[in-house]
């Protein structure tokens, strides 16, 4: 893919959080990209570091606990071609950037609405921030008052009702009955598929080029589910924006990412097309990953499990994380880290065994998943 | 055929503002109680000059320290002799017989101290020092503890615990001993170094509710989503921590003008605001009056301690029936 068409680009990022029981290890050279227009999956097990890995790109985390060890989250601002560096950026570069151009909605609805603010209010509040709002012609003497340094309160308050206009025909076009009435409306009057509709509109009111999305319909029931994806893939497609879908649930991933990438452990260990990982998962992670899944179809059998734990982060394993639990585990899999190696068609895999040296087994070779999975 | 759907039934007009808040107060009838004891006290304070009118010739600085050597010593507003005809300015219209020893030619009907002051007149007057004093004083302190309190809570760290231990050093002495301590060291004993020192003292207690509620707030996933929109933290404390603090500080506060009024009138008794000897402060007017009690002359003591009780009473109550209030999550 050309260069330019990468909007995220996150190169070899390492960090760990300092804790009374020492460092956990959260991150370890993840490599990730993100393409301008796309949706990409991010899957894992809980613990491995999806959501780390997306508060980093827009560096939520706290640095007294979080201590970034390297590597960089490059991301490539709108129509400029210079790349900016999030992890050494400014923080008023960063709070230019957070909501503007990459916003996130978060994982519960429930608790990510201010109980005290007006719904219009919550959304009004980040136009407000990074947007010019225009504003009707100023008069002569208004234009005076403000070459000399003054700011008039008609101008802010005209610029207040023009952001409540933009985020009701935003209530709006997210599908809520009578958008006007609802900037009213306080959060603990919405139902949670009404409340990550907000959080949705309140993510897109500036036009993000992307759109970080943290679990957002794990807690909501499959209905709203279904109601809330059809309108991210809606919306994706009216803006042109991209997506990181952080899930664990794997059929969402199948129905919306164009690309998935799979952590395991604080490290991308596969990321590819989305029909390609699904059909030739080649890391064993992944592998294993797959056969965990129900099938709908076919003879009932015993699911087959991955052996062993999740292991802790603060005394992770060496080399290849997964290797303990790796059932084609060699020697040389506990002294380095496997860097990802191209399996043709953007497809990487961080696995020694696709480093052109080895034979892959049959097993991982034919390891797809069958049809009907749910 | 398919039958009609049923009419939607009348939807009540959604509330808004203080039109809901006073429709809640008035299903409680404590909280309304306590709010007309204070509209009471407030009109007491707004028109004294009208209800205890002081004649041209005697009108000062009810707030001026009267009696101060080298000065023109004029008697304050309040203080009238009853021999004088003039000096009893109270036209009360009701006669009152008997609560006072005096000649019964005179209409006060609180009654006068021994000095012949009118007791009425140190009532009414002594309302504007006190909601003066109780608002003050609260306000102070609640704007220093919630500047302090949201610093202190919201970056943690060695700020924290550099306010956090100043606050201890505060609340470590008792509140009473150290606003004597403070005034003493002034070596003025006014009613403006009694408000200082209260406003001195009374702070920490809302630095530490303050920090504590930000603790709480700002773990909400609300603020991590307004960082997400790239508000800025002083934003942020603003319009997202400080109102969801709010309530409990409005209901401390309310409960505490109560309380600084009370402490004042306590300071005052015991006789920390002895430069201004003339001063109608109801804390002062007892302790004037409380050597009389034996002798049968009660309205000296009675009526301005009835004052205060109603002051703090009625802040008292409607501090409670705000706290139920203040409840955003209630149907609208």
């Amino acid at each position: 893919m050309a260069d330019e068409d990468v909007l995220i680009d996150i190169r070899d990022l390492s960090l760990h959080f300092d804790t009374y029981a020492g460092a956990v290890k959260a991150l370890d050279g993840v490599e990730l990209a993100v393409h301008r227009n796309e949706t990409l999956g991010l899957v894992g097990e809980s613990g491995c570091g999806k959501t780390v890995t997306a508060m980093t790109i827009l560096r939520l985390l706290a640095s007294p606990p979080a201590v970034y060890t390297g590597g960089q989250v490059m991301f490539r601002r709108g129509t400029q071609s210079d790349e900016i560096d999030m992890l050494r950026a400014s923080m008023q570069e960063i709070q230019s950037i957070r909501g503007n151009e990459i916003s996130m909605i978060f994982q519960e609805p429930m608790t990510s609405l201010n109980p005290v603010m007006r719904v219009g209010d919550q959304i009004a509040e980040t136009m407000l921030r990074h947007q010019d709002l225009g504003f009707p012609k100023p008069s002569d003497l208004e234009r005076y008052l403000e070459s000399r340094g003054w700011r008039l309160t008609k101008k802010l308050r005209g610029r207040r009702s023009e952001a409540m206009r933009r985020a009701a025909e935003m209530l709006g076009r997210i599908g809520l009955a009578d958008p006007v009435a609802m900037l009213e409306r306080y959060p603990h009057e919405l139902s949670g598929g009404m409340r990550q509709r907000i959080m949705i509109a309140m993510a897109l009111s500036c036009r993000p080029h992307l759109l970080i999305a943290d679990e957002p319909t794990t807690a909501l029931d499959v209905t709203i589910q279904a109601q809330i994806m059809d309108l991210m893939k809606e919306l994706k497609r009216e803006e042109k924006a991209s997506i990181l879908l952080i899930t664990h649930h794997l059929g969402i991933v199948a129905e919306m990412c164009d690309r998935v990438a799979v952590m395991y452990a604080g490290s991308v260990v596969e990321q590819g097309m989305t029909n390609d990982i699904f059909h030739k998962p080649s890391h064993p992670y992944t592998v294993g990953l797959l056969r965990a899944i129900p099938s709908l179809s076919g003879p009932r059998e015993e699911l087959p499990v991955i052996p062993g734990r999740i292991p802790d982060l603060i005394d992770p394993p060496s080399g290849c994380r997964f290797h303990p639990r790796c059932p084609y585990a060699m020697p040389e899999c506990a002294k380095k880290r496997p860097p990802p190696h191209d399996v043709g068609n953007g497809h990487n895999v961080a696995c020694v065994l696709y480093d052109g040296t080895h034979v892959v087994p049959e097993a991982l070779r034919n390891a797809g998943v069958r049809e009907g999975v749910a | 055929m398919t039958t009609p759907l049923p009419p939607t039934g009348h939807v009540a007009p959604r509330q808004r503002g203080f039109r809901f808040l006073w429709y809640r107060v008035r299903k409680s009838p404590l909280t309304l109680i306590g709010f007309g004891l204070i509209v009471i006290y407030l009109l007491l304070a707004i028109f004294a000059p009208i209800l205890a009118p002081v004649p041209a010739e005697q009108r000062g600085d009810a707030y001026a320290p009267v009696g101060h050597e080298g000065e023109d010593i004029l008697p304050a507003p309040w203080f009238t002799n009853v021999n004088n005809p003039v000096a009893c300015a109270s036209k009360w219209p009701i006669p009152v017989i008997g609560w006072f020893d005096h000649s019964a030619t005179m209409t006060c009907p609180f009654g006068t101290s021994n000095h012949g002051a009118d007791i009425y007149y140190g009532v009414v007057w002594g309302a504007r020092i006190s909601v003066a004093m109780g608002v003050g004083v609260t306000m102070t302190g609640v704007i220093i503890g919630l500047v302090l309190g949201l610093l202190a809570g919201w970056y943690g760290g060695w700020l924290d615990e550099i306010l956090l231990r100043i606050t201890d050093i505060f609340l470590s002495l008792p509140l009473l001993v150290l606003a004597i301590a403070i005034i003493v060291a002034f070596r003025n004993a006014s009613l403006w170094s009694v408000a200082f020192a209260l406003a001195i003292v009374w702070w920490p207690t809302y630095t530490r509710l303050v920090r504590g509620q930000v603790l709480v707030i700002r773990e909400n996933q609300y603020i991590e989503a307004a960082k997400a929109s790239g508000l800025p933290d002083w934003y942020i404390l603003i319009r997202h921590v400080t109102p969801n603090i709010l309530s409990p500080i409005v209901v401390q506060a309310t409960l505490d003008i109560g309380s600084v009024v009370l402490t004042a009138a306590a300071l005052s008794y015991i006789g920390f605001t002895s430069n201004s000897p003339l001063l109608p402060e109801w804390g002062r007017l007892v302790a004037l009056g409380q050597d009389y009690i034996a002798t049968g002359q009660w309205w000296t003591v009675v009526f301005p301690g009835l004052a205060i009780f109603g002051f703090v009473l009625g802040f008292n109550l409607l501090g409670d029936g705000l706290r139920d209030l203040l409840d955003p999550r209630g149907a609208r």
